[in-house]
């Protein structure tokens, strides 16, 4: 993770605050500033997001993995995981998780499904606590989490019979239609041995799915997909929430899947939760902060001039004025300069993308 | 309940409809046959030699428990006059009590005593058909539990290891329910195992060997003695093995809570084949708390030897196993339980 971090601030110029000015290396301001400049916009009130209905209660979820003898001597360092993340998640709600590699998010995945023992913090499904009550909370829960790992010398008919029979049973025909969904009626009854990855993640899709779960929980289920397969998994996602209200949790490095598909995303870094946004708020957090580079005669005064009419943030390097545009109208700056007397000689808009709120985010 | 039922039928049937479990018990009969056949070559060799009985000779009870008085009152002379120190696995004296107190008990009941054998013993290698479902159930009953620790630890370690428990785990099933199933699956497999290799074995017995079966006699550590049926004998040990084998299945998880999947296999083999052996030498140097470790083999204790270590009797032998087995199966069920899967 620390090398995660390292990395991207010496090769991606966003990660130190370079695209947005680009010029200024050293990031004179801190780092964090930014970021909760985003953050602390967010609960616009007027604007209010409609209320969720908590179904999926995360609360102050921490994990430390240790290892040997740092297990028992909890003062001894371990990987810290988790930090605290606490969420809610609605019911019939598409949720995403965004992060970087080792951000954590299979961990968190794995501890709403029991796989992994947080040291603190409970997670309740409908008001029913996991610890409490695995088989309940279980019975309403299908997961897959990362590549999906089957009893390789059996058939996929085998495993996926096994695993309904393992949680109560399934008519056949149940299991058959799943099959026919995820596209594998043909090499189900080969061994998953000889299952090419994708195939792999199809049969895991299937194990999810086919208990009709309340609750879906998909650690990077598009991993390995090809480009039809991703395409079925977002209508699939999408059929299951809006024709049986399931709820998705899912993770994924692919951006652009999760704008399309999810009504919120959580952004994950280091263990930390460091910020949800609904779809509307991305679309407009991307459409509204707009770095504007205005080459002109006297940069300075341009800044002061824009600062104190609209309170953005600004830059100056040589010739060169970086603006921090936010839900604003470009043209009326560059009116507003020239009307000032200011030469521009050229003025550059570039929209955020969901690819530098991230690193933003979660660097 | 419900949940432990399906879970146990599907352990069962992923063992049963293994192909390595069969490859496994056609190897187990191939060698017991081989065994059989060998046994049946000696004993057509020695035809016509008496090396029948407890002790060999024909001596009756009256003459030998002389002996063995004898004996005995020359070992405790040397003993006390420190020609003789006593190692942890000095068990002599035991021997020469527990076989004074045999030969009593023959001469109270007026029984032969060249007409007994020790249980897991067999008369003579002109086997009767008794003799060979005694000698081949222990035989198998040990490769039964090679396979029971192998598939322990494929169970556990290794579905662990290549990550199939996920999927399980992410059931609606608790942890310990599921892991109470494995241990109960690979038990009542091995159980199954053991009960059709001795039919096998009695068949076999009737089919290669002739004559009834020698009657076992038992000895603990106080001098009690009693004889029983040769198929009570079977039966007891049986049941020995059956402490052997959940012992061993609780064992390998055990170690497989803290090992992969090749210690969690490994570990548990060596130990179960060789640490009676390494134990032996390590009395003889005079450590006497490797009593703690070696205390499966219940039926040494009913025996004239007695307990591996002097001092100890098949009683306390089942305390420390009883120990033992409640101490593992608290480790193994706290930390599967705790176990956060990759
Ligand atoms: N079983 C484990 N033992 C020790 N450390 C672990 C274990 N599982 C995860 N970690 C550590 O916890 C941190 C979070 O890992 P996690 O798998 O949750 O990341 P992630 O967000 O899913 O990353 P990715 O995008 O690569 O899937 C990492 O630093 C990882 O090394
Ligand atoms: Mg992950």
């Amino acid at each position: 993770m620390q090398e995660f971090s390292e990395l991207g601030k010496t090769t991606s110029p966003v990660a130190s605050g370079g695209d947005v000015f680009p010029e200024l290396n050293p990031a004179p301001e801190q780092p964090d500033d930014e970021f909760a400049e985003v953050c602390a916009e967010d609960p616009a009130p007027e604007e209010e997001e409609r209320e969720i209905d908590p179904y999926l209660v995360i609360k102050g979820v921490s994990k430390v993995f240790r290892k040997g003898a740092a297990r028992l001597d909890k003062s001894k360092p371990g990987i810290v995981a988790l930090d605290g993340v606490s969420l809610e998640v609605g019911k019939g709600e598409i949720f995403g998780l965004l992060g970087p590699n080792g951000a954590g998010k299979s961990t968190l995945i794995k501890v709403v499904t029991g796989l992994v023992i947080p040291d603190g913090g409970s997670v309740t499904l409908g008001g029913l606590d996991f610890k409490a009550d695995k088989e309940a909370f279980m019975s309403k829960v299908g997961a897959q989490i990362e590549t999906p790992v089957f009893f390789n010398k059996r058939s996929g008919w085998w495993n996926l019979k096994y695993l309904a029979d393992l949680q109560g049973g399934l008519p056949d025909q149940r299991i058959k239609d799943i099959v026919e969904i995820v596209g594998l009626t043909e090499r189900i009854n080969s061994r998953v041995g000889t299952y090419s990855m994708g195939m792999r993640q199809r049969l895991g899709l299937a194990q999810a799915i086919m208990n009709k779960p309340e609750l879906l929980v998909l650690d990077e289920p598009i991993n390995g997909l090809d480009p039809d397969g991703i395409a079925q998994v977002r209508d699939l996602i999408r059929r299951l929430r809006d024709d049986y209200g399931t709820t998705v949790l899912f993770s994924s490095h692919i951006l652009n899947e999760m704008q399309t598909l999810c009504d919120r995303v959580a952004f994950i870094s280091k263990g930390k939760l460091v910020a949800v946004k609904t779809k509307k708020q991305i679309a407009r957090g991307l459409g509204e902060t707009t770095v504007l580079t205005v080459v002109c005669d006297d940069p300075k005064r341009a800044a002061s001039l824009i600062t104190s009419a609209y309170g953005f943030r600004t830059k100056v390097q040589g010739e060169r004025l970086f603006v921090e545009v936010r839900n604003y109208n470009v043209a009326k700056i560059n009116r507003k300069l020239v009307e000032n007397g200011i030469e521009v000689e050229s003025f550059t808009v570039k929209s955020r993308t969901l690819e530098e709120m991230y690193r933003e985010l979660t660097r | 309940m419900k949940g432990f039922v399906t879970a146990f039928s599907l352990e069962s049937k992923k063992i049963f409809s293994s192909k390595g479990f069969w490859i496994f018990i056609v190897a187990i009969l191939v060698l017991c046959l081989m065994v059989t056949l060998s046994f049946k070559m000696i004993g057509d060799l020695m035809e016509g030699m008496d090396d029948s009985g407890l002790t060999g000779s024909g001596a009756d009870a009256g003459q030998l428990v002389e002996v063995y008085r004898q004996q005995l009152d020359e070992y405790l002379q040397q003993v006390e006059s420190g020609q003789i120190k006593q190692k942890p696995g000095d068990t002599t004296e035991m021997t020469l009590r527990n076989s004074i107190a045999i030969c009593e008990y023959c001469i109270e009941h007026g029984i032969d005593v060249n007409s007994l054998v020790a249980i897991g013993s067999i008369s003579s290698f002109n086997m009767t058909s008794g003799d060979f479902v005694n000698m081949m159930s222990q035989v198998s009953f040990t490769f039964v539990c090679i396979l029971a620790i192998v598939i322990s630890a494929r169970t556990l370690a290794g579905e662990i290891d290549d990550g199939t428990m996920r999927m399980q785990l992410t059931r609606p099933i608790k942890r310990y329910v599921l892991l109470l199933a494995k241990q109960g699956a690979v038990f009542v497999a091995g159980l199954t195992v053991a009960v059709a290799f001795m039919a096998a074995f009695m068949a076999g017995g009737a089919l290669f060997f002739e004559g009834t079966a020698t009657d076992v006699v038992l000895v603990d550590a106080y001098q009690n003695v009693a004889v029983i049926n040769p198929y009570a004998a079977i039966l007891l040990t049986f049941l020995f093995f059956a402490v052997e084998l959940a012992t061993m299945i609780q064992f390998t998880m055990f170690i497989g809570s803290f090992v992969n999947k090749t210690g969690a296999l490994a570990i548990p083999l060596v130990t179960y084949l060789f640490v009676d052996t390494i134990a032996l030498l390590l009395y003889n140097t005079g450590l006497p708390w490797i009593g703690l470790f070696t205390n499966l083999n219940w039926a040494s204790g009913l025996t004239t030897a007695g307990a591996p270590v002097r001092g100890m009797s098949i009683y306390t032998m089942m305390a420390v196993t009883a120990v033992w087995f409640a101490g593992m199966t608290a480790v193994n069920y706290t930390v599967f339980e705790k176990r956060d899967l990759k």
